[in-house]
Parts: C-alpha cells; sequence; structure tokens
C-alpha cells in the first residue's frame, strides 16, 4: 500500500466537502487500509461514536427475551418481574409442554371411561393436582440450582414465591379450562376441578409459611387424594352417577374448597412474614461438604 | 472492588460496621457442623481456615442468611438478622458466593449476573446493566460474559459467582473456597481484586490454603470441628509455633506432625526433642499445631461422628 | 487475548473472537470500522438518525453472525455489505425516504499538491473527473451500483427511484463517461 490519505484529505471528506470522485476513490482506499481507516477514526468526533456504542453494547447485553417473558409483557407485567418469572423451572416451556400431555392423557382417559359407560372422574381428580406440582417446583432447591444465591438476595422471597406460584396457577388453570371442553362431561361440569384446585393450592400456599413449598405441596397433594380416595371407598356400593356420590364434586364440596381457599389466603396473608424463615434450606450433611 | 460510583445496593440501609457471631450451633440429624462457634469480624479481608468438614461452609452459609442456625446469634452492626425488614436491610449490604454455584445452564455469564442484580432489586435497567458489566470486567470475564455458562470451565463458573458477589459493593462479602481451582496468574488476579476493596467493606473467604491467608489476610480465624480455635493476626498465628518447629534428616516418631519440606529435609511441628533444630514458623506450622492434622485430610471421627 | 494482542490482531481473527462471544474484540472491531462506516452512510443519507440505527445494527449482526464471514476479501468490505443493507433497509421503513446523497462538485478551498493530483489520476485515470461532471442522478447511481455493490434493486430502494430508472440512467452515465474518457 503505497498511496495514503492525508489529514486535509480525510477531513474534508468527513466535512462533506470532497467530490464524488475522490469521495469514491478514499471509500474504496479505506475498505482496504488499516491505516486510514485508523487516521479517519482520529479525525472523527467522538461523542457520537460513543454514544452509539453505549446504544450498541446495551442491545449486545440485553438477554433474549424468552417467550413465556414477552407473554408477561404483553400481559403488563414489569419488565424485571417478567425476568424473575422467566426463570422459574415450572414456566419453562418444557415444563409446559409437559402440562399439556399430561392434561392430553387425563382427557383421552376420560373419553375412554365415557365409551364403557362410566362417568370421567379422572380429568376432575387430576387436574387439581396440576398447580400443586408447579408450585413445587417453582421454588425451592429441587429445581432451581441457582437457590442458594438467590437467597442471600434482598428481593422479598416470599414475594418471588408468590409471583411465581401465581404464575403457575394461571398457567395451570388455563390450560387445564382448556383441555376441560375436550372432557365428555355436561356444560359445567367439566370445570367442577376448578375450585378444589384453587383450594389446593391456596393450602399450599398457606402451608409454605411453616414448611418448604415442596413440602406443603405434598401435604396438599396427599390431602386432595385421600379426599377424593375416601369419598369414593364410602359410596362405592351406592347407585347413581360418580359426580352425585362423591362429595368433593357436589355443591356441599364445592362450597366446602370455596371455604378452604379462602381461609387458607387469610393464614398465608397473616403469616407471610414468617415465610422466609420456614425455607430451612439444607438438611443433608453430605450436601455440605467443609 | 474498587468502590468508585457503584451504587450501594441500598442506600438507606445502614452500614454494617463489624459482626459478632455468639455460641453458633448447627447440627444436620445426628452431626454436629457447629458447636458453639464465636467470633468477630471487622472491616477488612478475613480469611477461615479450616480442614475439610470444619463447619466452614455451614458457617458462611449462616452468615449468608441461607441457613439459619440451631442456636446462637449473629449479630450485623448490633441488628440480628430476624424478621423480614432486618432481614432486608442485612441482604441489601450482602453479597455471598457458595462453593458449588448453581446456574441456569443455557443463562449467558452477562444473563446469569443481570438476573441476580434483578434479585439485588436494581429495578432500573441501563443502570443495573452498567454495573453488571462493571463486576464482570473486574473478575476479568469480558471475554467470555456472552457466552452460555454450561460452556465454561469451572474457574470461570466460579469467578461468575464472584462477580454476581460484588454487584453493588456490598459492606459484607462472604467468599466459600474463591481460591479453589485458580491457577497462579488468577490468584493474582484476584490479590488485586482484593486489594481495591473499599475501606469498610468486611471480606470473608474460607479457604484450604495457608499462601492465600499469608498474602490476602488481615485476619485469620481457624475452626475445627465446629469451634473456633484461633482468631487474630496471621503473623500472631504464626508465632504460637514459636519453639515447636524443628528439622531433622530423619523421620522423629514424638512430632505431632512431620512431612517433608521442598529441599527434602524433614520438618517437624509438635514438642521438639532437646538438640533439635529449631526453626522459624511459617502460618502453616501455626495452623497445624492447633488443628493436628493436615488440611487436606478428611474429617477424623470426632466424639460426636463426622462432622459437617 | 489481552488488550496489546488485540489491537495487533487481524480483523479476521478479531471476528473469530467476536463468534466466540467475546464482547472486547467487537469492541476493537467497533473502534476500527464504525467512524468510516458511519462517515459513508452519511455521504448517502443525511439522516443521522437512520444512519446511527443503521450502523447500530450492522455491529449487531456483526456480533450475531460473525461466523457468517467466509474469510474471502476484507473484512471492512463484509461489514460494508451489512451496513448498506442495513441502511436500505432502514429507509424502507421510514414513510419517505431521506434525502439520499450529499450533492457537491468538489471544494474549491481544499488545494492538493501536486503529487496528489498526480496520484489519485493514477488510480482512476481521467474517470474522476468525467466522474465529477456527470449529473448528480446519474453520478449517484454509478456510486450506488458500481462502488457500493448494490444491485439494481438496492440501488433502487436506496435511491428512492424504480429500478427501470436505474437501469436506464447506468446505460446514460456508462455512454457519457465513455464519450469523456475516449
Amino acid at each position: 500500500m503505497t498511496w495514503h490519505a492525508t489529514t486535509d484529505l480525510i477531513e474534508t471528506y468527513l466535512d462533506g466537502r470532497l467530490d464524488a470522485a475522490r469521495s469514491g476513490s478514499l471509500e474504496q482506499h479505506l475498505l482496504a487500509c488499516d491505516d486510514c481507516r485508523h487516521a479517519l477514526a482520529s479525525a472523527s468526533p467522538s461523542d457520537e461514536l460513543d454514544a452509539l456504542w453505549a446504544d450498541l453494547i446495551d442491545s449486545v447485553d440485553r438477554p433474549r427475551h424468552s417467550l413465556v417473558e414477552w407473554l408477561l409483557h404483553r400481559f403488563g407485567v414489569h419488565a424485571h418481574v417478567a425476568r424473575l418469572l422467566a426463570a422459574t423451572p415450572s414456566l419453562r416451556v418444557s415444563w409446559l409442554a409437559g402440562l399439556i400431555l399430561t392434561l392430553a392423557v387425563a382427557v383421552v382417559l376420560s373419553i375412554a371411561a365415557d365409551d364403557v359407560g362410566r362417568t370421567p372422574v379422572i380429568f376432575l381428580v387430576i387436574t387439581p393436582l396440576l398447580p400443586l406440582l408447579g408450585i413445587a417446583a417453582a421454588y425451592g432447591p429441587a429445581l432451581d440450582p441457582a437457590f442458594e444465591i438467590s437467597r442471600a438476595t434482598s428481593y422479598p422471597s416470599a414475594r418471588l414465591f408468590l409471583y411465581r406460584s401465581m404464575a403457575v396457577l394461571v398457567s395451570s388453570v388455563g390450560l387445564s379450562l382448556a383441555a376441560s371442553t375436550f372432557v365428555p362431561l355436561a356444560g359445567w361440569d367439566a370445570a367442577l376441578w376448578l375450585l378444589p384446585a384453587l383450594a389446593a393450592t391456596a393450602t399450599t400456599v398457606a402451608l409454605s409459611t411453616w414448611v418448604a413449598p415442596l413440602r406443603a405441596a405434598t401435604i396438599s397433594a396427599v390431602g386432595w387424594v385421600t379426599a377424593v380416595s375416601a369419598s369414593v371407598i364410602a359410596t362405592r356400593t351406592d347407585p347413581g352417577d360418580a359426580l352425585d356420590r362423591l362429595v368433593v364434586f357436589r355443591p356441599t364440596g364445592q362450597v366446602v374448597a370455596l371455604i378452604v381457599m379462602v381461609v387458607a389466603t387469610a393464614v398465608f396473608v397473616v403469616r407471610i412474614d414468617r415465610f422466609d424463615a420456614a425455607q430451612v434450606y439444607l438438611s443433608d450433611p453430605l450436601d455440605i461438604g467443609a | 472492588m474498587p468502590d468508585t460510583n457503584a451504587p450501594r445496593l441500598d442506600p438507606g440501609a445502614p452500614p454494617i460496621t463489624r459482626i459478632e457471631i455468639t455460641g453458633l450451633a448447627k447440627r444436620f440429624g445426628k452431626t454436629v457442623a457447629l458447636d458453639g462457634l464465636s467470633l468477630t469480624l471487622e472491616p477488612g479481608v478475613t480469611g477461615l481456615l479450616g480442614p475439610n468438614g470444619a463447619g466452614k461452609t455451614t458457617l458462611l452459609r449462616i452468615l449468608a442468611t441461607v441457613l439459619a442456625a440451631d442456636a446462637g446469634e449473629v449479630r450485623y452492626g448490633g441488628q440480628l438478622a430476624a424478621g423480614p425488614e432486618a432481614l432486608h436491610e442485612i441482604r441489601s449490604e450482602l453479597g455471598y458466593a457458595p462453593q458449588e454455584p448453581g446456574f441456569y445452564p443455557n443463562f449467558t455469564v452477562f444473563q446469569f449476573i443481570d438476573y441476580l442484580a434483578i434479585l439485588k432489586e436494581m429495578t432500573d435497567r441501563r443502570s443495573r446493566q452498567d454495573e453488571v458489566r462493571r463486576v464482570i470486567s473486574l473478575v476479568g470475564l469480558d471475554e467470555v460474559a456472552g457466552r452460555p455458562i454450561r460452556k465454561l470451565s469451572g474457574g470461570m463458573r466460579r469467578r461468575t459467582a464472584l462477580a454476581q458477589a460484588l454487584l453493588g459493593n456490598p459492606t459484607l462479602v462472604v467468599l466459600d473456597e474463591p481460591t479453589a481451582g485458580l491457577d497462579p496468574e488468577q490468584r493474582l488476579r484476584f490479590r488485586e481484586l482484593l486489594s481495591k476493596r473499599s475501606p469498610d467493606q468486611i471480606v470473608l473467604l474460607s479457604t484450604h490454603q495457608t499462601e492465600d491467608v499469608t498474602a490476602l489476610c488481615q485476619q485469620v480465624i481457624v475452626v475445627d470441628h465446629g469451634r473456633t480455635l484461633f482468631n487474630g493476626a496471621p503473623a500472631d498465628l504464626a508465632s504460637t509455633g514459636a519453639g515447636r518447629v524443628w528439622i531433622s534428616d530423619h523421620a522423629e516418631p514424638t512430632a505431632q506432625l512431620s512431612w517433608i519440606d521442598g529441599l527434602g529435609r524433614h520438618r517437624h511441628v509438635g514438642e521438639p526433642p532437646p538438640g533439635a533444630e529449631i526453626t522459624e514458623p511459617t502460618l502453616e506450622d501455626g495452623y497445624l499445631l492447633l488443628v493436628g492434622r493436615h488440611p487436606d485430610a478428611e474429617a477424623d471421627g470426632g466424639p460426636n461422628g463426622k462432622a459437617a | 487475548m489481552d488488550t496489546g494482542a488485540r489491537r495487533q490482531a487481524t480483523d479476521a481473527d478479531l471476528l473469530a473472537s467476536v463468534a466466540d462471544g467475546d464482547r472486547l474484540a467487537l469492541r476493537e472491531l467497533y473502534e476500527r470500522h464504525a467512524p468510516w462506516l458511519v462517515a459513508r452512510l452519511r455521504h448517502r443519507c443525511a439522516d443521522p438518525t437512520v444512519v446511527h440505527d443503521s450502523v447500530q445494527d450492522t455491529f449487531m449482526a456483526v456480533w450475531k453472525g460473525a461466523s457468517g464471514y467466509d474469510g474471502r476479501g476484507d473484512v471492512a468490505a463484509w461489514i460494508w455489505g451489512i451496513g448498506v443493507r442495513r441502511l436500505i433497509g432502514q429507509l424502507r421503513k421510514s414513510p419517505r425516504p431521506t434525502v439520499p446523497l450529499l450533492d457537491h462538485h468538489g471544494d474549491e478551498a481544499l488545494l492538493l499538491s501536486a503529487e496528489e493530483q498526480v496520484l489519485i489520476s493514477v488510480e482512476h485515470g481521467d474517470l474522476a473527473g468525467a466522474l465529477n461532471q456527470l449529473s448528480p442522478e446519474l453520478r449517484s447511481v454509478v456510486q450506488a451500483t458500481v462502488l457500493d455493490g448494490l444491485t439494481t434493486r438496492e440501488a433502487s430502494k436506496l435511491l428512492g427511484i424504480p429500478a427501470g430508472t436505474v437501469k436506464t440512467r447506468m446505460m446514460r452515465a456508462r455512454i457519457e463517461l465513455r464519450g469523456s474518457l475516449a
């Protein structure tokens, strides 16, 4: 490279006062000559370039929004809360896919039951368990690898837990409602699981002020299954439709579920300050090392 | 940890001027991890030295409010970490890097640290991301900031954990084995990083390695079997070995501990026989005299079984 | 790569680092190439916001697509290819194409040394003079297709004229240049 642009030439070019031919010539040259690029850079005003860099690095560093984050944003959730929620293990696409699969299986089973003349109660029994699974996975060391590091941060843990649980509840209930439309039950009967689901969720959330969400969810799940099983066993020789026999799905049972939901919510609100202390983290000494 | 323009996490929180730990006890099932441990921490870098199973990690976890003790107190500038307001204030001035940091594997370094910055309540995106970039630079991870964490080596993951602990320039910095897995150049870098801390910062780091203490710490605490065995200046720990370290050309059955030094001679600590060639004690000698075994040895069976 | 090594590295090496997620390499590439890119795009579009966005998009594309550089030709030329197409994309988004070309006929105030005059004419023969004598419309077409390497379609988007007009003007420019150089 024997020809290089002079400072004058470069400055005239930058001012826009260089004729087209010589501009074109310089521009072609710049594609191949690092020294002249450097000279042009030195002659360029730095403010604009620095501002551009600040915008650029901001975009470069801005994490890609996951689908979940985008959806949350659309629903008016603050950007940083959406980020916190999107990191929830039970809101990940893989988890939601699993949820959909489970619902699909439950629907198929109910259709099968209906085909052989039995009432498809199985769907109504499984569905309230789904948000419980989600909540258990949403907060705690079991599925959250960064749990320990997160515990030491100042973001109120009860709030984080509540946000995540509500997000899980909404997604579970939403998907379950959609699945309900395929269940061969008349009218609102297909939604008889809703109040039990809300009651079980509220119970889990309330119990989380005493024990970790995983244990709380297990207790609620066991409670629900026990209630249904007891009901089934007690009435197995009774005549009539399963929906009529099982007290959990009769109006009385539904009202009880509603009451449980309200009471449990109140309990959580009252005990919310105890949530953090209830998250006893480790119990396994082998986990500890030195 | 330069204190230039870095934002304090919560400008309203009172700075933590010292940490007082009294009678801390913790057991996991039948294993006693902490057995009435007490110590004080002042601004500066304090090294927590102890063998495997001594209770260091448990202590650090309790200090970082990640774990609750069974008994005893931790006072942060006079305040207990009880109740949500106190916890919030204390955690606002706290940075913690665990020994085995867990990550969301698909997150990049930047994303992960940014996520933690959100959890540290830095809600304004621009200033938060500036701060994230600052700590990434501090630990020298600029070149891999955009890489997913699962593609990083163990040392780089540790540095990621270290970076997030430095977000917002917290007053109390708790680091569990920060130098493990670092090569000499990275250790030097870590030393430089520590030297840039602000004078009111209280840094507690645990380590196996006495050289870290000599190079980095103004204060050293030796723990074993869940108890404090020494709390003071590194030089004082070394001088506890005065007159109790000697060299010879052969094994000495009366020595408490013996090993072959770099020059091929036998070095012993314990009660020297008459006429022994006494030598200047190092910090390691003082430590070994206290602890009675080599730091990398497995925890022996103490009276309460294997210590955690 | 430390700072010294980064300064010495070739553009191709820096691109390889960028493909690996190295933000410092991106910074170095930016420092080398953003200034001329901004200037060159400003010579094609007077709106500073459009140029700003185009340059930002360009380096974002470099960040994400560094592995797309096939190693042939200068990295600068590759960056220009991205940059001018981003500019075109930006102009399409504006309701009206912004003023495409700064028209200038040469500056009386700039005195070229005799040596420079000789060198430039050696590089381009009388083409420089001939080019300068073309009307702005013809000149901009020549610049877009010949110097900037755009296709007829891209040139039409950049200049805000139909593709057919680009072709006719190119033909007329060729005739005029041949006439001037003859």
